[in-house]
């Protein structure tokens, strides 16, 4: 396995994550520091079951998606009445709630250890083994994410979803079930996130509760604000530019222990930079005047 | 029964160590009306003032409990000038002033991380070396001074709000940003005298975490989420209902330590928010639906 080959299928994995956060917060204007809650949630339910109930991988897959999609629908339900200040501070509560479960749920989740020795990925005859293939895998599931979302984007969904993100109000007046708009897209954002936690369930072969925390969450955050917040090509572009960050501060030799506090500090920094400087992100959503810069 | 009434107290002495951090998160979002994620990393940096203060250069508690909520005050305005007043002449949105003070509780949070490690650092102060028995029920001098701590700046914040001219314009902003301006009330002014009362109520706090358990980076944003949750369930706009939120929410996490177990603590607490946002928005007190306007 090498080294640019494991960059690779990360930066392909979060890329896909940020597409579908994209979905979410760019076509939706829905807030949700929850993300990486699904992407885990879909890891662990693939996980649970090949490890412990000897399920094929593929088999998993449905239900990675389903478990994600469900709880999704949770968060969605917090959205529905109130403005997107309880969507974003009830999201930040939601993602904690998971991280404890996931961590204290000891008979399901395997509590602090997480679940280990998961097998290797087979796909229809296909065995997943070296990492040009796991690079194949993740590059696949980033096209499928991108496929989806980016014609649904296109789709009257996609128009509905922008004119309720632009003015609820003026949406209903015209017909838009908001609702039934939100929960969708929450949906399918959810559902996304679960099918690439299935995928990197299997490429890293554990799963454990620090894996899915905030910290990862507002990651994700940060990779749709630097790339710019409604496109899928700034989704990529932040995904990319943010795992590189590790990468730059490894060539500048920083000891060990600093690096997890040294690349957040320059994350948070990324942030402000990018508040003050270009808060539509490098690849801006020029589809509708109110993005998240206005 | 006696466990309960033992954990009573502790949670009480909980929710006064938090209650006058809710009240200043409170204030600032009425007033500023954005979530000013920042505030934990005003505590963080008010705390390890202390400690440096205290434990390396050797002074008497006194004159730590004076310089902490006067440096933190200093924080919370310095903030607010080179931030957040910059991003708003920008025009940016409520969730990009967001995204900022999130990036900038994260660079603070990990530099202090690079700075202290983080081992939680611990200052003992002799006059808090004493506990209490009542019967069956001990308190320490820690929770003791939490507890006055708290009903002083309840009282003197509640006063100053009511009797004082500024209190005034501050309510009033409150209230209505838009109505306040109208009649005269000078905005920028208002946020200043927010950030730095707000942000000066979490010194004391601050150094009492200090004294108690050591302050360390990783709980900082766990604590302005449950500041953030005594806000949503007493009410946005209502300080003392964050003040009264922040007692009920602890009282709630340690009776529920004792039911389950500590460990589903962060779930108990958000639990309690995503219920309050589901079914009682506005708060316990009726607080306004809350829509943040930068």
């Amino acid at each position: 396995m090498g080294y640019i080959e494991n960059l690779i299928v990360l930066a392909a994995l979060f890329a896909a994550l940020a597409v579908t956060l994209n979905l979410l917060m760019g076509t939706g204007g829905l807030f949700s520091v929850a993300h990486a809650l699904f992407f885990g949630l879909g890891a662990y339910s693939s996980s649970i079951l090949t490890v412990t109930a000897g399920w094929p991988w593929v088999a998993t897959l449905p239900l990675a998606v389903g478990v994600a999609a469900l709880v999704s629908l949770l968060i969605a339900l917090v959205s529905l009445r109130v403005s997107e200040d309880y969507l974003i501070i009830g999201s930040f509560g939601l993602q904690i709630i998971g991280t404890n479960v996931l961590l204290n749920w000891r008979g399901l989740t395997g509590g602090p250890v997480g679940v280990s020795g998961i097998p290797l990925p087979q796909l229809f005859g296909w065995h997943i083994v070296s990492g040009p293939d796991f690079v194949l895998l993740a590059g696949a599931t980033l096209a499928v994410t991108a496929l989806v979302v980016g014609s649904l984007q296109l789709s009257p969904f996609g128009r509905g979803l922008r004119a309720i993100r632009d003015d609820e109000t003026a949406a209903r007046a015209c017909g838009k079930a908001a609702v039934a708009f939100k929960v969708q897209a929450f949906l399918i954002a959810g559902a996304l996130a679960g099918l690439a936690g299935a995928v990197y369930a299997s490429y890293i072969g554990f799963v454990s509760p620090e894996q899915f925390t905030i910290e990862l969450s507002i990651l994700f955050l940060a990779m749709i604000i630097v790339g710019g917040v409604g496109t899928i090509r700034g989704a990529i572009a932040g995904a990319v530019l943010l795992l590189a960050v590790p990468e730059i501060l490894r060539a500048l030799s920083l000891p060990r222990d600093l690096i997890g506090p040294g690349q957040q500090v320059l994350y948070g920094l990324t942030l402000i930079a990018f508040a003050l400087l270009r808060p539509q992100g490098l690849f801006p959503d020029r589809s509708s005047s109110v993005a998240v810069g206005e | 029964m006696t466990l309960f009434v033992q954990l009573f107290i502790g949670g009480i002495a909980a929710g006064a160590l938090l209650a006058p951090i809710a009240m200043g998160f409170s204030l600032i979002l009425g007033v500023a009306k954005f979530w000013h994620l920042a505030h934990g990393a005003v505590i963080l940096l008010a705390g390890y003032l202390a400690y440096v203060l205290a434990q390396q250069l050797g002074w008497p508690l006194w004159a730590v409990a004076l310089a902490a909520p006067l440096f933190a005050a200093l924080v919370g305005v310095a903030l607010n000038a080179g931030l957040y007043e910059p991003l708003r002449r920008r025009g940016v949105s409520a969730i990009v002033m967001l995204i900022a003070s999130l990036g900038a509780f994260i660079a603070i949070n990990n530099a202090l991380a690079i700075a202290f490690s983080f081992d939680p650092r611990v200052v003992r102060f002799e006059l808090f070396a004493r506990s209490w028995r009542l019967g069956e029920y001990y308190i320490d001098a820690i929770e003791i001074t939490a507890i006055v701590f708290a009903a002083v700046a309840g009282i003197v914040t509640h006063q100053v709000l009511r009797r004082t001219r500024a209190g005034l314009s501050l309510r009033a902003v409150i209230s209505s940003g838009g109505m306040a301006q109208v009649v005269g009330v000078d905005l920028a002014a208002a946020r200043r005298v927010a950030f730095a009362l707000g942000s000066a109520l979490v010194g004391i706090p601050a150094v009492l975490i200090v004294a108690d358990n050591g302050i360390t980076p990783n709980a900082a944003l766990e604590v302005v989420l449950v500041a953030a949750v005594a806000t949503i369930v007493g009410g946005i706009g209502r300080l003392m209902g964050a003040y009264a939120g922040a007692f009920l929410v602890s009282v709630l996490q340690f009776e529920a330590a004792g039911v389950v177990s500590p460990q589903w603590g962060p779930t108990v607490v958000f639990g309690v928010l995503i219920v309050f946002i589901l079914v009682r928005p506005t708060g316990l007190f009726g607080g306004p639906l809350w829509k943040s306007q930068v």
